[in-house]
């Protein structure tokens, strides 16, 4: 049978996209269903046990309940300040390009440097301490409010000058400003960077896992890789795992839907 | 607000934002410098007691600095080579395609929402059995990072040919050049700017990388890992003094990095 023009040159792109779709089948959808396998066949028979014994697992309850605490609280502060910071800097640099050049740098370091912190600084800090969940939130926030910052920074330099101007005519200050045109603006980058942020808060695991250990402050990743490698538990491990890929694309989907739907009201 | 005023906000703002930045640094450098009988002192000294480096010496001697940090580099460098190889072509494809361009931006999307430690451990029960878990040379987290910088490196691709004038590959097309040719000779000359950017991000993801590191290299870590096991089992001024060499590669990097992105506001685009 000949095929049209058309769907030949679809031929073409389907095999210049192939090698790319083949290797992410095998390295990530392969691993998926063999998580699923796993997780659901503990001892060669079809059952639920893994993922009941992760939800009766006191560990697990720890994790969880800590996994919800530490995202929710530090991507709140960190929409505030990133806001915050990029309204403030924003209104006060004259010479944006060269300020944010040299800012951006820092938070480049910052951003960076970050994974080393969680070493040497805060270790001093007793695990077990009441304090240790504001810590990992502090160690967070600090780690990522630059990422959100940057983001509302380059939305408010999209925003039209012509509006600003209009507020101003009107003998707005200030004040106005922010909060009629720059706020409310600014709002849809800075719900997809909260969206795109509370992907990588879920994931939390190497800063409490360095700083107060498994049993010290357990998240969801650190619960699977404790199931994982010191029960040598695969069922389990993937279960969990398999429980906190479900939860991310939730809130994923949850934000993705906000956005959309405050993009669609404006 | 008076100007005065304003202007001591400012410069306060600004101080607050380099001390933020500033302060941890310089802490990882005091605590790797200080000698091993001075570094348990209370109240520790905001500047070295002593300066010394026998935290790098010692780790020199044992053999803990040179491997972990090649590993890591190399790491980096395959999993963020094959990723840009593959993305690139696939990205052209995705942004011209009409039938399926909209699924395989979506299908990576999605993949960008999977945590790792999800992939990482059905990926490593079958590394085992393929022999490349833990191996010096660190192939098997290689292509576990592929598989968290391949899609990121699909989309910033895709955005990049998108924005790319059909008529020069038109063009190019009519002078009869196959596919392969126009993506040799014309995308990918115009889409270096993105391609780096890409390339720059997923060897960020790969060296800061925690999760798959410590799944997949149990004996051979890579740095992360590495700094970790030190920290909690070693003296914290040699633990310091490796997060130093780990931050002099990074920090090199997020210079260049946030060159591009100021000059081309890219980061917003990418990220969308």
């Amino acid at each position: 049978m000949a095929l049209s023009r058309a769907a030949r040159r679809e031929l073409g792109w389907l095999a210049l996209a192939a090698p790319a779709a083949l290797t992410l089948l095998a390295l990530l959808a392969a691993p998926l269903a063999q998580a699923f396998v796993v997780a659901l066949r503990p001892d060669g028979a079809w059952c639920l046990d893994s993922f009941r014994y992760v939800l009766r697992d006191p560990l697990f309850h720890r994790a969880l309940w800590l996994n919800l605490v530490v995202p929710t609280v530090s991507l709140a502060l960190e929409a505030v300040l990133g806001l915050a910071l990029a309204l403030w800097l924003w209104r006060l640099t004259r010479g944006r390009v060269l300020t944010m050049k040299l800012l951006f740098r820092e938070h480049g370091y910052l951003n960076s440097a970050l994974a080393h912190l969680d070493v040497s600084p805060i270790l001093w800090l007793r695990p077990g301490s009441p304090l240790s969940t504001g810590v990992i939130i502090a160690v967070d926030v600090w780690r990522v409010t630059p990422i959100v910052f940057l983001l509302v920074l380059v939305a408010l330099e999209q925003i039209d000058r012509s509006l600003l101007e209009a507020v101003r005519l009107d003998g707005g200050g200030v004040w106005a400003e922010v909060r009629h045109v720059q706020i409310p603006l600014a709002m849809p980058m800075l719900g997809i960077a909260v969206t795109l942020r509370a992907i990588d808060a879920f994931r939390i695991f190497a800063t409490p896992y360095v700083l107060m250990g498994i049993e010290g402050f357990p998240v969801v990743t650190s619960y699977a890789y404790h199931r994982w490698a010191d029960r040598t538990d695969p069922s389990t491990a993937n279960a969990a795992a398999l429980l906190l890929a479900a939860a991310i694309a939730g809130v994923t989907a949850l934000g993705v839907a906000i956005v959309r739907r405050r993009g669609a009201e404006s | 607000m008076s100007r005065a005023v304003s202007w001591i906000l400012t410069a306060a703002g600004l101080a607050l934002l380099v001390a933020a930045t500033l302060v941890p640094v310089w802490l990882i450098i005091r605590q790797a410098v200080t000698p091993r009988h001075l570094s348990g002192q209370f109240p520790a000294s905001f500047l070295p007691p002593a300066v010394t480096l026998e935290a790098v010496r010692e780790l020199l001697k044992t053999q803990q600095l040179i491997q972990p940090f090649l590993r890591s580099v190399l790491v980096a460098a395959v999993s963020t080579g094959l990723s840009v190889a593959l993305a690139l072509p696939a990205g052209w494809a995705l942004a011209r395609a009409r039938w399926f361009g909209a699924a395989g931006v979506q299908g990576s999307l999605i993949a960008r929402v999977l945590p790792p430690i999800a992939i990482s451990l059905p990926l490593a029960a079958w590394l085992i059995r393929l022999g490349l878990a833990n191996r010096p040379s660190g192939i098997g987290l290689a292509f576990a990072h592929t598989s968290a910088v391949l899609p990121l490196a699909i989309l910033v691709c895709t955005a990049a040919c998108r924005a790319l004038p059909l008529s020069l590959e038109e063009a190019a097309e009519i002078d009869g050049a196959g596919r392969l040719a126009v993506l040799l000779h014309v995308v990918l000359p115009l889409t270096r700017g993105a391609v780096g950017a890409a390339a720059l991000l997923g060897f960020l993801y790969s060296w800061d990388d925690f999760t798959h590191a410590l799944v997949i290299q149990v004996t051979y870590p890579t740095l992360p890992p590495k700094i970790a096991y030190v920290a909690q089992y070693g003296q914290l001024s040699q633990a310091s003094a490796l997060a130093l060499v780990m931050l002099v590669p990074a920090a090199a990097v997020m210079a260049v990095l946030s060159k591009t992105i100021v000059s081309s506001g890219a980061l917003g685009r990418i990220e969308k």
